[in-house]
């Protein structure tokens, strides 16, 4: 056994927000050996970012502050180095991916200058065509086709998963010994992220060790050697992928395994049967446009057809899937559904009446019938209101009211299985899982007939993800809901829709029952996105990875 | 709604406020800012030349709140207010024991002009020393000795010129230059030579006429000595009532015989009671005349000990009108800023939220109308209409909203997009009601980190308004209108100095207040990276 590349020893990071302490990383010690991947898995506030982060001191302090520890990289322990050796160490021997590519990009400077600077900071004597020239040959490497002149684009100018390429090749260029990889794939559609750790995996030196953090327990599953599970500033489990993965030991790591959707799950029973119903709501031909203009007066010379030309129909009692990849025109097709977007073309027909381009008044009646659920529970509640609030505000309006507002909104939190007495609370008081049952609440309140829900478990973590789903669930079967359940994630879809439709570029590409459409895709686009879906405990994409 | 203002009070802004309550200077500049603007709100009660109460016939009555015609106090049929101080003292009232009045912490008014003679001062004499021009005549013999003079005895110290009669030129204390004896000379030897004129230490100057030869050389050789006014500087010295000097005496004075002192201190005590002329005496270096200065009171008058910020050009007490003009300036600031807000936030709101069309037009608009300049077209229509309060707050308002506009249509176009927003309108919830409940106190961060600066820039604007005389109704207490005087009267400093540091102190509170806020709605300011 080799020595450690990075060895962190009894890390402690606490923050101090509003005058109280929160210990983000509690003690927690773990080794990275050369070569290796080290998967870093937990869900949102688990302290795994932190963890990472500290070792580079890259987290703002204050508020944070590092309480104790050792992190060694080599011989140097990076908590005491200087803040000038820190920074030769940054970017040269440890470099970092970071989640959001257009954050992390400066968006005033060409990405080829970017590359160029990299490696001009850390080797002052290569001269400026030199380091352009190297700049070109990592953009070339990580796959930018014509790399000579998109060196001298602008980030803005690269769709995400080329600009999380750059990144990749900004990572890279200094040949480091450690990528601290931060979610580097969860902004990314399934396809693409296959693509990126293809990447990051050909890339990588022989050396090179990876610790990679994700809550994405497919992904740790596909890429790591080892996985570290954290939960609240601790690491509750460690091991060897495989053995961890299929003999978990700790409780945690049981439920937060069992939580995880996969593809190969059986649906969730809903006993629908479309035969013999009519449509609630049946889609014709719908278009969706969106100009774009140019010039002094603004003329349309070209049009972005988001949704074009799209047909469906959802019954009574069903759920309905919408896959595609981002950019492909789901969630556009759900808001023009709700007048959200304005459409150009086509039908919408919602219980014998197109509702296509009605105009705000007309609109209004036929709003309590339609709701939808949006994917940030964060931003999807107004800081200002009280629950009691958010949950009567469109009962009031549509004078649908019935007791006092606060027994109403008792009412509804207890149905989503929240405490009643939580009615006069604020928004930042609750969790994102309990923030997103509250939306549901707030949709589900208004006893409408269809919701669309756009991406709304997306993001959050696995077990809250379950229990949402399980609740949407109760909810349709009790209220006799129609969904349409917009969503990137094919084992989520997999696991509650009837069935599906997939869309790309604007277009249906196919549609049916969802398990035919798993097990037998007709098209090649569904079977490459079926395909890129990391399967946590499947052994044919693991070892795709690691042969 | 009702709910509004507790909206306003949900727990982010509660955090917001707590955050600012631990900025110390800001929190402390609030409340001195908060502090002043009270106090001025009181200066009814504070500064007035009407008393608070006043008990007449067994009535009581409050002059301050309410307007009584003279004709309640004396029964003389006169509907006019009252000068309540003369009526204090005049017998009608002050006979009956029962009468009494209880006057303000300071007695004077805003508008307030008092007589010279209501300014009490202990008058002082200055007494101005300037030495006369002396110019003199000698004719001296070949060995330069004084032969015939005029005027020069105040050279030599000596009474008369016969005393000066046969003594030499150079005798002591006039020191004679050497070119002088040589000129002299050549005179004597009948040679040509040009006009001739030298200075010598005392600042004595000796001339003499170009010479041309002839028949014979002459037996007197006349020279003329000067010494200018401008030879000794002009002394000045303050007698106090007792004829003691205030401060300094001046030099000259002990230099001075003691005949002249006490000529020059017998005319002074006459100077105290009536204007004297000019008293000349002799002194060490020649004739010198005093000139006899009494103080009297003019306006504007300079800080004297009841009124310690001086009086104006009117007369009137500069203190109690920087305080009648504090409360005029935060008032005004305070209602213009709120006036521009409130046009400034629902157009912004409009055009924000709708967008598109109304947007496109209500941006060109503002364009063109942004474009027009305030001033002149203030200026233009108060030589119409001419000044007042309102007219004044509404044009200042239908052209200030427009920053305030910008942000908040930025600030529209940002959260129209949020969810929250979004959730509000497939509930059905009506527009106006997404936009005021949903959208504004999301957006209300800019316009509350502008208010203090805005509230600065309002009051900046009512002082120079002032200031060109084109603000408020003439005559009304302002910071502007004191600064104006103080021009026309540069010697003036206490009409520039006090109204300056008020506009100084309440325009560094008001910022130190918004640095405040701005810091309390952005924490990140307070957190840094290695």
């Amino acid at each position: 056994m080799s020595d450690p590349l990075l060895s962190v020893k009894n890390l402690s990071v606490s923050f101090q927000v509003e005058g109280r302490r929160i210990d983000a990383v509690k003690g927690i010690s773990f080794d990275v050996m050369p070569g290796e991947i080290v998967g870093l898995v937990g869900e949102s506030g688990s302290g795994k970012t932190v963890a990472a982060m500290s070792s580079l001191r890259l987290i703002p302090c204050p508020p944070g502050q590092i309480e104790s520890g050792e992190i060694l990289f080599g011989e140097r322990n990076l908590l005491e180095a200087p803040i000038d050796e820190l920074r030769e160490i940054r970017g040269k021997e440890i470099s970092v991916i970071f989640q959001e590519p257009m954050t992390a990009l400066s968006p005033l400077h060409p990405v080829g200058r970017q590359l160029a600077e990299v490696v001009r900071i850390h080797e002052p004597d290569v001269s400026r065509e030199e380091a352009w020239d190297r700049a070109v040959e990592w953009l070339g490497k990580v796959g930018i086709p014509d790399p000579e002149e998109r060196a001298k684009s602008f980030p803005f100018q690269f769709s995400g998963g080329m600009r999380q390429r750059v990144m990749i090749a900004m990572a890279l260029i200094m040949k480091p010994k450690l990528i601290i990889a931060d979610e580097p794939t969860t902004a990314l559609d399934v396809t693409l992220q296959a693509q990126i750790f293809d990447l990051i995996l050909a890339m990588k030196a022989d050396d090179t060790s990876i610790l990679f953090i994700t809550h994405d327990m497919g992904v740790v599953w596909e890429l790591a050697d080892r996985v570290l599970v954290m939960n609240k500033g601790e690491i509750v489990e460690r091991g060897d992928v495989e053995s961890l993965f299929s003999n978990p030991q700790e409780t945690y790591t049981k439920e937060l395994l069992s939580a995880v959707p996969r593809l190969t799950d059986e649906p969730i029973k809903s006993g629908f049967v479309p035969e013999g119903k009519e449509p609630i709501v049946e889609v014709r031909d719908l278009k969706t446009w969106f100009p774009v203009k140019r010039g002094v007066f603004a003329r349309t010379v070209d049009w972005v057809k988001a949704v074009d030309g799209v047909s469906m129909e959802i019954f009574p009692g069903e759920c309905l899937g919408l896959v595609g990849e981002s950019g492909s025109g789901k969630t556009t097709l759900g808001r023009s559904i709700l007048g959200l977007e304005s459409s150009r073309a086509g039908e919408i027909v919602f219980e014998g009446t197109d509702i296509r381009g009605l105009d705000y008044h007309a609109m209004r009646p036929m709003r309590k019938e339609l709701q939808m659920i949006f994917q940030d529970p964060y931003s999807s509640l107004n800081p200002r209101l009280t629950i009691q609030e958010i949950l009567t505000e469109g009962l009031v309006e549509h004078g649908q009211l019935e007791g006092s507002r606060k027994d109403v909104a008792a009412h509804w939190l207890e149905e989503v299985g929240l405490s009643p007495d939580m009615v006069n609370r604020y928004p930042h008081e609750f969790s994102g899982g309990q923030r997103q049952r509250i939306c549901v609440a707030r949709a589900v309140a208004m006893k409408p007939k269809f919701v669309v829900c756009d991406e709304a478990v997306s993001a959050l973590d696995v077990t809250i993800q379950a229990q949402v789903i399980d609740l949407l669930m109760d909810l349709r079967d009790r209220f006799g809901l129609s969904y349409l359940f917009i969503s990137h994630d094919l084992s989520v879809v997999k696991r509650i829709c009837d069935r599906t439709i997939v869309m790309k570029e604007g277009k249906v590409v196919e549609a049916g029952s969802t398990r035919d459409l798993v097990e037998n895709p007709k098209s090649d686009y569904t079977r490459s996105l079926i395909a890129a879906v990391p399967i946590p405990g499947d052994f044919a994409k693991r070892a795709r990875n690691h042969s | 709604m009702s709910g509004w203002l507790i909206h306003i009070l949900d727990p982010n802004t509660r955090r917001r406020l707590r955050r600012f309550g631990k900025i110390k200077r800001a929190q402390w500049s609030l409340n001195v800012l908060v502090g002043i603007f009270v106090v001025s709100l009181l200066s009814n009660f504070i500064a007035n030349d009407k008393p608070l109460i006043a008990k007449a016939n067994g009535k009581l009555y409050f002059p301050v709140l309410k307007f009584y015609p003279e004709d309640a106090f004396t029964g003389s049929g006169v509907n006019t207010r009252p000068r309540y101080k003369q009526l204090e003292k005049r017998p009608l009232f002050s006979e009956n024991e029962n009468n009494w009045m209880f006057w303000p912490l300071i007695k004077f008014g805003p508008e307030e002009s008092l007589e010279a003679d209501q300014i009490e001062i202990d008058s002082t004499l200055t007494l101005s020393f300037s030495p006369e021009a002396q110019i003199a005549v000698v004719e001296v013999d070949s060995s330069v000795v004084i032969q015939r003079s005029r005027g020069a005895a105040g050279f030599y110290g000596k009474a008369s010129d016969f005393e000066l009669k046969r003594i030499p030129l150079g005798t002591a204390p006039v020191e004679l230059p050497d070119p002088v004896r040589k000129a002299v000379g050549k005179r004597f030897e009948n040679l040509a030579s040009p006009e001739f004129e030298i200075k010598n230490t005392d600042g004595i100057e000796f001339s003499l006429a170009a010479y041309e030869p002839r028949s014979r050389a002459p037996k007197l050789v006349r020279v003329s000595m000067e010494r200018g006014a401008g030879a000794g500087e002009i002394e000045e010295g303050v007698l106090s009532p007792e004829l003691n000097w205030i401060g300094e005496a001046p030099k000259i004075w002990p230099k001075l015989s003691e005949a002249s002192q006490k000529a020059i201190l017998d005319r002074a005590k006459e100077a105290m009671v009536v204007p004297q002329e000019v008293l000349g005496v002799s002194g060490a270096d020649g004739k010198i005349s005093v000139n006899f200065q009494r103080e009297t009171v003019e306006f504007p008058f300079r800080p004297v000990e009841e009124h310690w910020m001086g009086l104006d050009n009117s007369g009137r007490d500069v203190g109690v009108r920087i305080l009648y003009a504090t409360r005029a300036a935060l008032i005004f600031g305070i209602v213009l800023v709120l006036f521009t807000f409130v046009i400034g936030i629902f157009l912004g709101s409009v055009q924000g939220y709708f967008g598109g069309k109304i947007d496109m037009f209500g941006q060109r608009l503002t364009e063109i109308w942004e474009s027009m300049p305030f001033l002149f077209i203030m200026i233009f229509l108060s030589s119409v209409y001419g000044r007042g309060f309102v007219l004044l707050g509404f044009v200042y308002g239908i052209f200030n909203w427009i920053g305030i506009s910008y942000y908040m249509r930025a600030e529209f176009l940002r959260l129209r997009k949020q969810p929250f927003v979004e959730a509000a309108r497939v509930m059905g919830i009506g527009r106006w009601k997404i936009m005021f409940r949903h959208v504004l106190p999301n957006g209300l961060v800019p316009v509350i980190t502008f208010f203090p600066f805005s509230l600065v820039g309002a009051i900046f604007v009512l002082t120079s308004l002032d200031y060109l005389g084109f603000g408020l109704p003439p005559g009304t207490p302002s910071w502007g209108n004191l600064l104006d005087q103080g021009q026309v009267q540069p010697y003036a400093w206490w009409l520039i100095f006090y109204p300056a540091i008020a506009l100084f102190v309440v325009s560094l509170l008001g910022i130190f207040v918004g640095e405040g806020v701005r810091a309390a709605f952005d924490p990140r300011t307070e957190s840094k990276l290695q």
